[in-house]
């Protein structure tokens, strides 16, 4: 006996997408089948929605008179309101009637076509399919005075389809192209791009609403590319004395437009501190209705914030100081943005080994109830 | 029509009053037509199906069967051509002890063929529109593709009939599905007749009423729809040519394409959070190359082509409502991540204190507040941007930096053209009275 040559098959893994054409008569009875086309080539564009196209060129043999084109698949996620068939050559012999979806059936299509004469015709079948998805992972290096870094941006595009994609131009609304093959449930990584010395600010912000007690430290870097950031998981390293990459934090980003901004928030800092306290809170100008209760009153108030900075190097910290309602005449030595009616933003340099002592007076005005801090 | 059946039973009448001698009988007539109209806003279809059937002179007995249909057995209906003199439908009777059937004495003064019509109502076929909007490249123009989707499952195979669809909200006191599985027959009959009446009035008037349509404009695509009609408060479109429509099946047929819409995109802020929604913008009108009929409401499947002209990618699916015409028509496409809004209150204070004289407390105050807009367009083109302001009741604008329209008595809306990349900030004081 002959030793079995491996058998060169392609797995299919049960999954289907076929074009074929039938004719008229023979729908109602049994269904025969004339030409079963081949994919001739395959395009998959994927925008930033995770929303994949794929259009497939095919050519379908048509008979003079009625002919039928039947479009089914199994085993896969396509939007039945998504597929479209398009003549590419030869339109002005073919009219198409009206389409058909046979009984039960959520995966197949039925196009009538009248020919005027038996020919090839070569059509783009397109569809918008689910599992097929793009993943942006990037990796900053920031250096060692942590002013620039460097930003690479790897996109891992993924199959997971029961369908396999042979030499596939594959387009990312970023606007990358690239040809590549996909196997069902495989994943390919490819590097959009590696940005140099990017300026970047690191700073510390002290803000109880959002990180309690801790202060939390954040780069800040300008996206000086034309095109957008796609949205994905950012890792900051930084090299250690030894020369060695030493892992910071990672974060999340949205998508970065061209001349947006990149604000990472990679942990809290140890070296650090800023403590919190209100000095004085007094109601003033109270007015009393006949019973002696209070109706409403104005107050004096001072709050005091003290930055202490443990670290060898200068430090860029903000502190929001966040209001109640219904305040004026707000007074501090030090310079402050107002964010919002409810918070006041402080930006400080501190530098090593020093302590800054932000003092911040304020007056309530027409309060009902409680105070400004 | 495998599943209606129409017997037809000479009746020799011997006697008065006597039990009827039956002699058996005439084959079963061929359909001449079927007719369909379809409600898309209620499950409810209106038959209508011609017969040539030879009658005796004298009173003949004509007998309606039906199985495995969702007919409603009080709507049916046997109606003689007016052309036919001499021809009588006397009464009908649903016979006792046979179920979904229906007879007719019809009395002729002659023998010989006559045009006979029986109509019914029936559930299980409904119609919905689906569009395919292709934008061009610039995103300036698109084509329009309307489909109109026939789904039967009625049960019955509808074979080379005539399909008109109606477009609009019709009031049913009982639904046509119910009335098929036999209940609550006797006391709607007459309520069924009535509406029966009303709508075969209603179609007899817009076969009357029909206008040209702009039907030139869709030939070029050879469009299945036929015709348009407007049919009192409703929108009838005529299905071109005879379809046949399998039980369980769906039908797919183009209504229109119309090619270079105009669009505008427009960027909105205000009503999908802190995001900034993207839109395509149109009216149902001449101007932008429609506006010859309602749109029905349906889905909405948009792509977007490349520099050669081919679709490059899908943009998204969004639904739209029935647009009358001369309407505007949003196509939602989702965030904008280029064009962001930044809203925030800058200040909010208390004013007009007012106490009461008797006990000094404090009765009412005005509170006037001052809200800001950091707007960014990052696009390398420029965007229209609309911002929706709800206010709430009793408000009085301070100041502001742009224009604004008072949209009703709670909001206001901004219009703003934004350079391509630029950065702008608007800013309003209103003061809220008594809160």
């Amino acid at each position: 006996m002959k030793p079995t040559q491996k058998a060169k098959t392609r797995n299919f893994l049960g999954i289907a997408i076929i074009l074929i054409l039938l004719t008229t008569a023979t729908i109602n009875a049994r269904i025969e089948l004339v030409t079963v086309p081949e994919r001739e080539s395959i395009s998959i564009s994927i925008d930033r929605n995770n929303s994949a196209l794929v259009q497939e060129l095919r050519t379908v043999t048509v008979k003079e008179g009625e002919n039928v084109a039947q479009f089914d698949w199994s085993n896969i996620d396509i939007d039945m309101n998504t597929v479209q068939l398009q003549v590419l050559e030869g339109e002005d012999s073919v009219t198409f009637g009206s389409m058909s979806i046979p009984p039960g059936s959520k995966n197949a299509l039925m196009w009538d076509i009248q020919s005027q004469k038996s020919m090839e015709l070569p059509v783009r079948v397109s569809y918008k399919v689910n599992g097929i998805y793009w993943n942006c992972n990037y990796t900053a290096l920031v250096n060692d005075d942590e002013t620039s870094l460097s930003l690479q941006a790897d996109v891992t595009v993924s199959n997971q389809t029961q369908d396999q994609y042979e030499n596939a131009n594959i387009n990312l609304e970023v606007g990358e192209t690239f040809q590549q093959s996909l196997e069902s449930n495989e994943s390919k990584k490819i590097t959009l791009f590696n940005m140099p010395q990017i300026p970047v600010q690191k700073t510390y912000t002290s803000d109880p609403d959002k990180f309690g007690k801790n202060v939390a430290i954040h780069y800040k870097f300008k996206n000086t590319r034309k095109e957008m950031l796609l949205a994905g998981k950012i890792r900051i390293y930084k090299k250690d004395k030894s020369g060695s990459r030493a892992f910071l934090g990672e974060d999340r980003i949205e998508f970065i437009p061209a001349g947006g901004e990149v604000d990472l928030y990679t942990g809290s800092a140890r070296d650090v501190e800023v403590e919190r306290a209100v000095i004085e809170q007094r109601q003033v100008n109270i007015r009393r209705d006949v019973r002696g209760n209070i109706s409403v009153y104005d107050t004096d108030e001072s709050y005091k914030a003290t930055i202490k900075n443990h670290k060898n190097d200068s430090a860029k910290v903000i502190v929001r100081i966040h209001l109640n309602d219904f305040w004026e005449n707000p007074e501090s030595k030090h310079e402050y943005k107002k964010e919002n009616v409810n918070i006041l933003e402080f930006n400080v340099q501190v530098e090593p080994g020093e302590e800054e002592v932000i003092n911040l007076d304020i007056s309530g005005k027409n309060l009902t109830q409680g105070f400004i801090f | 029509m495998k599943n209606v059946m129409i017997t037809l039973i000479i009746l020799l009448i011997l006697l008065p009053k006597s039990l009827p001698a039956q002699v058996q009988m005439v084959t079963r007539p061929d359909s001449e037509g079927v007719e369909l109209t379809i409600y898309n806003s209620r499950d409810l279809t209106l038959v209508k199906e011609q017969r040539n059937i030879t009658l005796k002179s004298g009173l003949n007995l004509l007998q309606f069967s039906w199985v495995d249909t969702l007919i409603d057995p009080t709507s049916i209906h046997l109606d003689v051509a007016d052309t036919d003199i001499g021809v009588e439908v006397q009464s009908a009777i649903y016979p006792p002890k046979l179920s979904n059937t229906i007879q007719w004495y019809v009395k002729s003064e002659n023998a010989g063929e006559k045009k006979l019509e029986v109509s019914y109502f029936t559930s299980g076929l409904t119609w919905s529109a689906n569009y395919i909007a292709i934008m061009d490249k610039s995103e300036e123009k698109m084509s329009l593709e309307a489909l109109v989707n026939i789904s039967n499952n009625s049960g019955e195979d509808y074979e080379n009939a005539h399909t008109r669809l109606i477009v609009g909200e019709i009031q049913l006191v009982e639904e046509v599905r119910t009335l098929a599985a036999g209940r609550a027959v006797e006391k709607s009959a007459k309520k069924a007749e009535d509406r029966e009446t009303e709508l075969r009035r209603r179609a007899r008037g817009a076969a009357v009423a029909t206008t040209d349509t702009a039907f030139d404009l869709y030939a070029a695509k050879a469009p299945a729809v036929a015709e348009t009609q407007t049919l009192s408060e409703y929108y009838m479109y005529v299905l071109e040519g005879r379809d046949t429509i399998k039980h369980e099946w769906q039908k797919r047929k183009l209504s229109f394409v119309i090619e270079d819409i105009p669009v505008k995109t427009v960027h909105r802020f205000g009503e999908h959070g802190q995001r900034v929604a993207r839109f395509y913008q149109f009216k149902n009108d001449e101007e932008h190359n429609l506006g010859t009929e309602p749109m029905p409401e349906g889905n909405v499947v948009v792509f977007i082509k490349d520099e050669n002209n081919t679709i490059s990618s899908y943009v998204g699916q969004t639904w739209i409502e029935f647009t009358p015409t001369g309407k505007e028509v949003k196509l939602y496409l989702g965030p904008d991540p280029e064009v962001k809004v930044e809203k925030k209150q800058m200040s909010n204070r208390r004013v007009n204190l007012l106490f009461d004289e008797k006990n000094r407390s404090l009765v009412k105050f005005d509170t006037e507040r001052e809200f800001t807009f950091e707007i960014e367009n990052f696009k390398t083109e420029s965007v229209n941007l609309e911002i929706k302001e709800n206010l709430g009741r009793d408000w009085q604008i301070l100041s502001s930096t742009h224009d604004y329209e008072k949209k009703d008595a709670n909001s206001i809306e901004f219009k703003l053209e934004l350079d391509a990349d630029s950065k702008e900030t608007l800013k309003y004081q209103v003061r809220f009275m008594g809160r």
